[in-house]
């Protein structure tokens, strides 16, 4: 398909398929035409040229500045949408799932706070969770991550993992790759196949001194970066491949391991 | 769709957007009956073309201008043409408590008995002029027309139209008749169904404006 947005083709030949099941990514910097193609798989524009094939039920989408419609709260909206994107078997209950998915996010606020009260990040967990409880057909997410804090960056690419293991197809965008997640490049106005970034993990280990000499080797092998050292750690982001091998060195080694996180700033 | 409508209405009675439009037409019907406003149907003709310009006023400030929310509700509704005819009931059901009270002001106020034909007449010239006024609003929104100002240019300009240029549309005959008090059940009936089509036939050009102008708030590409 094609796209023209303000006299400029920002889709050109782009041509993918989504299955049900899936969640896929599609990366691309600024300006790229990310959002223009959100909005096109969702139904909201058409292409100028070609033709999207929409499942018949129509897409729950997330834009990226996201919506906070006044007078509606996370639960609420999730009624009002459950007849139009919620399969039947979901559609009983859609309102009450909506609070527990909350609760995961973390949304640190009452899970009945009225949408148009809520900063980007919380949101943007409202919105998710709504999508959780719908379990529509076809999820498009527009930078769903740009406004959630880390420590709930982890929850919230669980709850989509949730939507695609649930059969749905769920398309999201970004400007890294997604750990874990195929992604698709958008480059030039076209989508490419990119490989998948493999998830990292961000690795605190004490006494900093001796950690950098035990683990220099095994971290350069493992392509890993040292991040920061402060307070006498050594902070390590360490892809998932190569963990192990880092992990039994540093405990070899009788270094003590503060800290291990999965790397979700990357995304 | 009903689901949606609902939200719609929702967002129009929470953002308060419609409460001048009441209150100005509330505070017209209690001029209009604060003296002998002569027989019902003159009466009912000068409230129902009130209510043609507060319905288009309603259903002009009733749509949604944020593009996110256009965005989630465009997808969810299957598309900007349906979104666009939604918006437009959204805003023609918000104006139908007027044609309530100002039929019943009518028959409530009005010195002058009123025959349950003549509430009937009245009550047809009303949603009549309420469908004319919304599609107008529907044919002057966005995305149809973009520029506010010209969206209101654009909107009184066909308003009056219809009330002076006689074809322009059949609300124009029917206030006629109703004013010269030569319409009958059956004349008021006919020339208010031709109105109410008319009113559908611009709020269905509307919808499929919007699906042509293929850019439901659409700003520059991220």
């Amino acid at each position: 398909m094609r796209r023209r947005v303000g006299g400029r083709d920002v889709l050109l030949d782009c041509s993918a398929r989504f299955v049900a099941g899936s969640l896929t990514a599609v990366v691309a910097r600024n300006g790229a035409g990310k959002s223009v193609l959100a909005r096109v798989l969702a139904g909201v524009d058409r292409p100028d040229a070609g033709d999207v094939r929409r499942p018949a039920r129509s897409a729950f989408f997330l834009p990226e500045r996201p919506p906070a419609p006044p007078g509606l709260d996370a639960s609420r909206l999730a009624r009002a949408l459950a007849p139009r994107l919620a399969p039947p078997a979901a559609r009983t209950g859609a309102a009450s799932r909506v609070a527990p998915a909350l609760d995961a996010l973390s949304l640190g606020g009452p899970p009945d706070a009225p949408l148009d009260q809520l900063s980007k990040g919380s949101l943007q967990k409202a919105h998710l969770a709504v999508a959780a409880a719908l379990r529509p057909v076809l999820v498009v997410l527009d930078e769903p991550f740009s406004g959630i804090d880390a420590d709930a960056l982890g929850a919230a690419l669980d709850l989509v993992r949730g939507l695609a293991a649930g059969s749905s197809v769920v398309v999201l965008t970004a400007h890294r790759p997604v750990p874990g997640v195929d992604c698709l490049a958008l480059t030039d106005g076209r989508l490419a196949a990119l490989e998948p970034a493999p998830p990292a993990y961000l690795l605190d280990v004490f006494p900093s001194a001796r950690a950098g000499a035990v683990l220099a080797a095994p971290l350069a092998a493992a392509g890993a970066t040292v991040q920061a050292a402060a307070e006498g750690l050594l902070r390590a982001r360490v892809p998932e491949p190569a963990l192990p091998a880092v992990l039994r060195a540093a405990l070899d080694a009788g270094l003590e391991v503060r800290r291990l996180v999965e790397d979700v700033d990357a995304w | 769709m009903v689901s949606l409508l609902l939200v719609l209405l929702r967002l129009l009675v929470s953002s308060r957007r419609c409460l001048a439009a009441w209150t100005v037409y509330a505070a017209l019907l209690a001029a209009v009956y604060a003296s002998d406003a002569g027989p019902p149907l003159p009466a009912y003709a000068s409230t129902a073309g009130a209510l043609c310009a507060v319905a288009l006023w309603i259903v002009l400030t009733g749509f949604v201008t944020d593009r996110s929310t256009t965005s989630l509700l465009a997808a969810a509704a299957g598309g900007a043409a349906r979104l666009h005819g939604l918006q437009a009931a959204a805003g023609l059901v918000a104006s139908l408590p007027l044609v309530a009270l100002a039929v019943g002001w009518g028959w409530a106020a009005g010195p002058h008995p009123a025959a349950s034909r003549t509430l009937a007449v009245g009550l047809l010239a009303h949603l009549a002029a309420v469908l004319v006024g919304g599609g107008v609003g529907a044919l002057a929104s966005p995305p149809v027309l973009r520029d506010r100002a010209l969206c209101l240019a654009v909107a009184v300009g066909a308003l009056v139209l219809a009330f002076t240029v006689p074809p322009a549309t059949p609300l124009g005959p029917l206030l006629r008749g109703l004013n010269a008090r030569s319409a009958g059940l059956a004349d008021a009936a006919a020339w208010g169904l031709a109105a109410a089509g008319w009113g559908l036939v611009l709020t269905c050009a509307g919808a499929v404006v919007a699906h042509r102008r293929n850019s439901y708030g659409t700003g520059a590409p991220s």
